[in-house]
């Protein structure tokens, strides 16, 4: 069901009372609520964008025994506001040679590369601009456009260094394309459809019905496409295009105000489109644990509201945890140099891929859904998920007390500090 | 073999040449002609008892009736050192460059040239090092006169900014020409300027690139855009007056200059310094060395994209700091040790400190490896990369963990031992291709972890072993008699000498700074042809390159 | 040197394995480290007590002298290496006795090496634990502590009056910027201005008590 179709006719036979299938100004009602959607999608993205970059400098900070912002609004929670407004209020440079029109082009460009994979994405149960039935061929699809714009930037920035980015750029989201989509293939060919919502809807809720734990090539498949989507993002470890300690910026160091902006805009969003695909593809969407999908469409009123809620927040949970993660392993990492880059793409992840398709189809045929080998491969997978979770928190709490003791010994009664407060 | 010994044997080979032995200085000096300079310098590298592998410094002194040139050699094979000299005409200085003997002559004779004017028969591009290559004059003659400006800048201790006097705004600045492809650029290669303001160089340094597409063809660093002139400053100013300009010579590692610095004083007033002073000063020299290994390893890996080990390291330092602090009352520019001993005492509360920071720090260690030391992207970005063989080390003057990751065992605590070191304990760190090959951008980081390990065990018996006692041997007056002597401490990058010239007042006649970090900044462009940019970064931090060190 | 097909693969799963063992490691450091309190301090507002009491005594911040201790010895003037202090000491005609009249330290050029303190054998000169200093012009970085002529003090090493508390003085004596407030050392008051002195550049107006620094 698409939930903007459907609201737009309701709307029209609440306000007009005539049947929207008849009425010849039916699709000005539906092109109004289009925008409506893409405008609601846009304050999302916006929303999302940049308390995100208060929750990444908070969690490097913390990483770094730093604080992070915490002066602007209520522990530093308006600081994205203030960075904004600030953007806003440079002066618009455009270095002396540049290509005036590309230049002024590609932030576009980049940006509505990003932006297009949103209508696509399914935050709650029926929650989805639209519900295409090629869903993630258009995902992989407009996300290619990013390409288009980074060279772009680089090029027309006229500065060997910006272009040293962008064609660094270039070549990197060109090549983890790769690897991406063959991860996503295998989930197409686990659910039988490229519809965002069909793939959704062929998991479940519990842990044991995701595709992560369906079996070992798909749960292979879900590191892979995490990895590629990262590497897409140019988040650290992949992030040579604005490489900080080399090229300064890279690509974007010669855009400053509103189109330096739109690339930390599209930047953002893509973290949050990479996790909402993984989430959506592997870790089951929105679906709520124990509540069947055809409950949710068949609640009426108030009930259907609070299912519609409770996946949106299911999914928002998934995916900001994959969030966290790929903004703690932006300041855990190094970064590769672009030949290991490319070295890493082609030569580990591309071979690893054509197993992970060849080997989900085969489990596929061989293991029939739903019967005992079905059950014992998912509950092995789910007891070794688990598991690497259990020993990742020992090794935390380990690492924790290696130095608690000896640290209070150290700081204890002769601190030469007074104690120190947060704020 | 005994410098007289040197000398017989260079007369013998070379005659009249051989001018004289000035045996009455502090580190006597064979005094030969110029004409024959490189090849005595190649008989001196060549002979198999004498194997000089190693110049450490090429200091120009302007004599006033001449300009000499003073070269300090050392054999690493041999263990013994010599002082080589030349006089030259006031008026046109010329000697045969030793560049082909040893190719760490090629930075320092520039130095010499750009600050005195020697002319170097048979460099290959000499030109000026740290001054800009239009300056005007030579500044370390005694004779030299500071121009009142340049390019319209006023130049001088009381010239205020151009914009405050209402000069220099007001002039029209020349506008740069618009960007015409240059030929090299037609031939498809570009050329890159990297720095002086870039994240990744370590400090203010230019490097001008030419590449194709990412891999570099050349990589030429472009120096002396912290060049503060302290050489001359210590002509000017009484020897206590240098001890504060020498923790600028090396900011990162203030200690050790300081150090050089009294040991060479020392030598030439011919004073002891009481136990308790050598040791306040090994424990200083030591934190100094953990500090400064912080900062090198922590900004290497942030040059490779991993911030958070840097900061991690930061907090650690914030300690060392901290303690250093309560010690002298300052926590960089130290300026702690005096001739005699050291100018505060450190107090049982501070060692107490130390020994709790310490208990601290060694598992610390262990987890920065776990999160960055031994990460897999770091060790392949590092493993393997520019390569320094140990016969490469030698003739490009690399001095401290540099050379020993390329496999030479030489530590000068242990080598040419002062202070106290020869009453403690520790391993020298050499390179074993741990990761890699030996001498590579691995072996040089790993180096410093395992020689914070080494620091913090000296630091450990230093606390343990502090006697009690006077910590400061004041002498009555700072007046050496005429007298010359090289004296060199084992830094954190390595060998930092200072080569004093005393004329009987209070002010000395010459000093000259040799660091470690010039040196490693001069291999850099032997190193640079296939290297990937990324790699360069890599190499200047895995050198452990700080700007004050090669301006001074 | 090609390798061979199963040491390749095995060097393959070999770096996977590495990559994924050490990534795991580092990102176990990392989360330990959000568990951990920051080091932060949160000067000027947050602390419990300025950090000027919080700093060593043996601090070298800016310098202050005590004019009434000073000997007018002027070894200070000839210790420092880059001439921030300028002392000028004159006989005064009509008593026949040696006068400070100048006693200037230029904190713009001073590089706090503590070389004139430790000639310092009266206690006259010392470092103090400040380090603000925040002036509007370069000139008011120049700190005059000699404000009128004062006659040397003819005390012996040791003796005389106590020196007045360390920290105590500078803060008359740093032109007031910004409506800042300086901190003075604790249980010491600003001393009353005595009639016949000129006003001081430091001088807080009576109606504004200096406030404690906000704690949170």
């Amino acid at each position: 069901m698409n939930v903007v179709h459907h609201a737009a006719d309701r709307c029209i036979r609440w306000a007009f009372g005539v049947d929207p299938a008849a009425w010849p100004w039916t699709w000005v009602v539906e092109a109004a609520f289009l925008l409506l959607a893409a405008a609601v999608l846009l304050a999302f993205v916006a929303l999302f964008a940049g308390p995100v970059t208060w929750v990444e400098r908070r969690v490097a900070g913390r990483i770094m025994s730093r604080i992070g912002p915490n002066r602007v609004g209520p522990q530093g929670s308006l600081q994205w506001l203030a960075d904004g407004i600030k953007c806003f209020l440079k002066e618009d440079l455009i270095p002396d040679g540049a290509d005036r029109p590309l230049f002024r082009l590609a932030p576009y460009l980049v940006f509505g590369g990003m932006f297009g994979a949103f209508v696509v994405l399914p935050f709650g149960a029926h929650l989805v601009a639209a519900d295409l039935n090629v869903g993630l061929l258009y995902l992989l699809a407009v996300t290619s456009l990013v390409v288009v714009g980074l060279l772009m930037a680089g090029w027309s920035s006229r500065s060997k260094w910006a272009l040293f980015g962008g064609v660094r750029s270039a070549a990197q989201l060109v090549s983890y394309e790769v690897p991406a989509a063959f991860a996503l293939l295998a989930v197409a060919l686990a659910a039988g459809t490229l519809s965002l919502q069909g793939i959704v809807g062929a998991q479940g809720g519990w842990p044991w019905d995701w595709f992560v734990f369906r079996n070992p090539f798909l749960f292979v498949a879900f590191f892979l496409y995490f990895t590629a989507a990262i590497a897409e993002g140019n988040r650290t470890p992949f992030d040579l295009p604005e490489a900080e300690s080399e090229l300064v910026a890279g690509y974007n160091v010669e855009y400053s105000g509103m189109r330096y902006l739109f690339f930390m805009f599209a930047e953002w969003a893509n973290l949050w489109i990479m996790s909402a695909v993984a989430t959506a593809c592997f870790l089951g969407g929105w679906q709520v644990p124990g509540v069947p999908p055809d409950r949710i469409a068949a609640a009426e009123g108030w009930a259907f509201v609070g299912g519609e809620a409770l996946s949106f927040a299911i999914f928002a949970a998934k995916a900001s945890a994959l969030v966290l993660l790929v903004i703690q392993l932006r300041w855990t990492l190094p970064r590769l140099r672009v030949d290991q880059l490319m070295i890493t793409c082609w030569k580990y992840l591309v071979p690893l891929a054509f197993a992970v398709v060849l080997g989900a189809l085969v489990l596929l045929a061989l293991v029939p859904e739903g019967g005992l080998a079905d059950s014992i491969l998912r509950a092995t997978l789910v007891i070794f998920g688990a598991a690497v979770a259990l020993l990742y928190g020992r090794r935390i709490r380990q690492t924790y007390l290696a130095d608690r003791d000896l640290y209070r010994r150290m700081e204890g009664k002769d601190a030469w500090y007074p104690p120190y407060r947060l704020p | 073999m005994t410098p007289a010994e040197i000398h017989d044997r260079l007369r013998a080979r070379f005659g009249d040449d051989v001018v004289a032995l000035h045996a009455d200085l502090r580190d006597p000096a064979i005094e030969l002609r110029p004409e024959r300079l490189r090849d005595a310098c190649r008989f001196l590298r060549d002979d198999d008892d004498l194997r000089f592998d190693f110049l450490r410094s090429v200091a120009g002194v302007d004599r006033r009736d001449a300009i000499e040139v003073v070269y300090h050699l050392l054999s690493y094979p041999r263990r013994h050192t010599v002082v080589l000299r030349t006089r030259l005409d006031r008026d046109r200085p010329s000697v045969p460059s030793v560049h082909d003997v040893w190719p760490t002559a090629d930075w320092h004779e520039r130095e010499t040239f750009d600050l005195l004017g020697v002319d170097f028969a048979g460099h290959p591009r000499l030109r000026r090092l740290l001054l800009p290559e239009d300056w005007v004059g030579h500044p370390l003659r005694k004779d030299y006169e500071r121009p009142a400006e340049y390019h319209g800048i006023p130049v001088g201790r009381d010239a205020s900014p151009p914009v405050a006097r209402g000069g220099g705004g007001d002039r029209p600045r020349p506008r740069p020409a618009m960007h015409e492809p240059k030929a090299e650029e037609l031939a498809g290669f570009l050329r890159l300027n990297m720095g002086p303001h870039h994240p990744a160089t370590h400090g203010v340094i230019n490097f001008l690139l030419e590449t194709d597409g990412e891999i570099l063809r050349r990589a030429v660093p472009d120096v002396g855009y912290l060049h503060r002139g302290i050489e001359k400053l210590a002509e000017s100013n009484a020897y206590l007056g240098t001890m504060p300009y020498t923790d600028r010579v090396d900011y990162l590692g203030a200690i050790f200059a300081n150090h050089a610095w009294a040991l060479a004083v020392e030598r030439l007033l011919g004073i002891e310094v009481p136990p308790r002073g050598e040791y306040c000063r090994v424990i200083a020299a030591e934190l100094n060395r953990i500090a400064s290994h912080l900062i090198a390893t922590g900004s290497l890996a942030m040059d490779l994209g991993a911030f958070t080990p840097f900061i991690h390291w930061i907090r650690e330092r914030e300690k060392i700091n901290d303690i250093m602090e309560r010690i002298c009352g300052a926590r960089l520019t130290y300026n702690y040790l005096r001739f005699g001993g050291v100018a505060r005492d450190i107090d049982g509360e501070t060692v107490d400190m130390i020994r709790r920071w310490l208990d601290h720090f060694d598992p610390i260690i262990d987890e920065f490896n776990r999160l960055i030391g031994e990460n897999e992207i770091f060790v392949k970005r590092l493993a393997r990369i520019a390569v320094i063989s140990p016969e490469d080390a030698v003739a490009w003057g690399l001095v401290g963990p540099n050379l020993r990751a390329s496999g030479v065992d030489w530590d000068l605590r242990r080598d040419q031992p002062y202070s106290v070191y020869p009453e403690l304990e520790f391993d020298v760190v050499v390179g074993r291709g741990w990761r890699g090959q030996v001498g590579d951008a691995y072996d040089r980081f790993w180096c410093r972890m395992l020689e914070m390990r080494q620091s913090v065990r000296l630091l450990r018996q230093a606390c343990e072993k502090l006697p009690p006692g006077d910590f400061w041997a004041k002498p009555k007056t700072v007046k050496p008699a005429a007298n010359e002597v090289y004296a060199c401490t084992e830094s954190a990058r390595g060998e930092l000498g200072v080569f004093v010239i005393s004329d009987g007042t209070d002010k000395p006649y010459r000093a000259k700074f040799r660091t470690g970090s010039f040196t490693a900044m001069s291999i850099i462009e032997r190193l640079s042809p296939g290297l990937l940019l990324a790699d360069l970064v890599a190499l200047i931090g895995s050198l452990d390159v700080v700007a004050p060190e090669v301006d001074r | 040197m090609v390798p061979t097909l199963p040491a390749a693969v095995k060097r393959w799963f070999a770096d996977v394995g590495r990559a994924i063992v050490t990534t795991f490691e580092g990102l176990a450091v990392t989360s330990s480290w959000m568990f951990r309190r920051p080091l932060t301090i949160q000067y000027p507002d947050k602390i419990e007590k300025p950090v000027q009491e919080m700093l060593p005594a043996s601090y070298r911040g800016l310098l202050e002298v005590d004019l009434d201790r000073c000997a007018g010895c002027l070894l200070c003037n000839r210790a420092c290496p880059i001439g921030a202090l300028q002392v000028k000491v004159e006989k005064n005609p009509q008593t026949g006795g040696r006068e400070i009249v100048q006693f200037d330290i230029d904190i713009g050029r001073c590089m706090f090496c503590g070389l004139c303190s430790e000639q310092c054998k009266f206690g006259a000169l010392a470092h103090t634990t400040h380090f603000e200093a925040v002036v509007d012009s370069p000139d008011g970085l120049v700190l005059h502590f000699a404000r009128k002529p004062t006659p040397v003090s003819r005390h012996k090493e040791g003796q005389g009056p106590p020196r007045r508390a360390v920290g105590s003085i500078l803060p008359d004596i740093v032109p007031p910027c910004l409506g800042r407030v300086p901190w003075r050392p604790k249980g010491v008051a600003a001393e009353p201005r005595r009639p016949d002195e000129p006003p001081a550049p430091g001088d807080v107006p009576p109606a504004a008590a200096p406030t404690k620094p906000e704690v949170s």
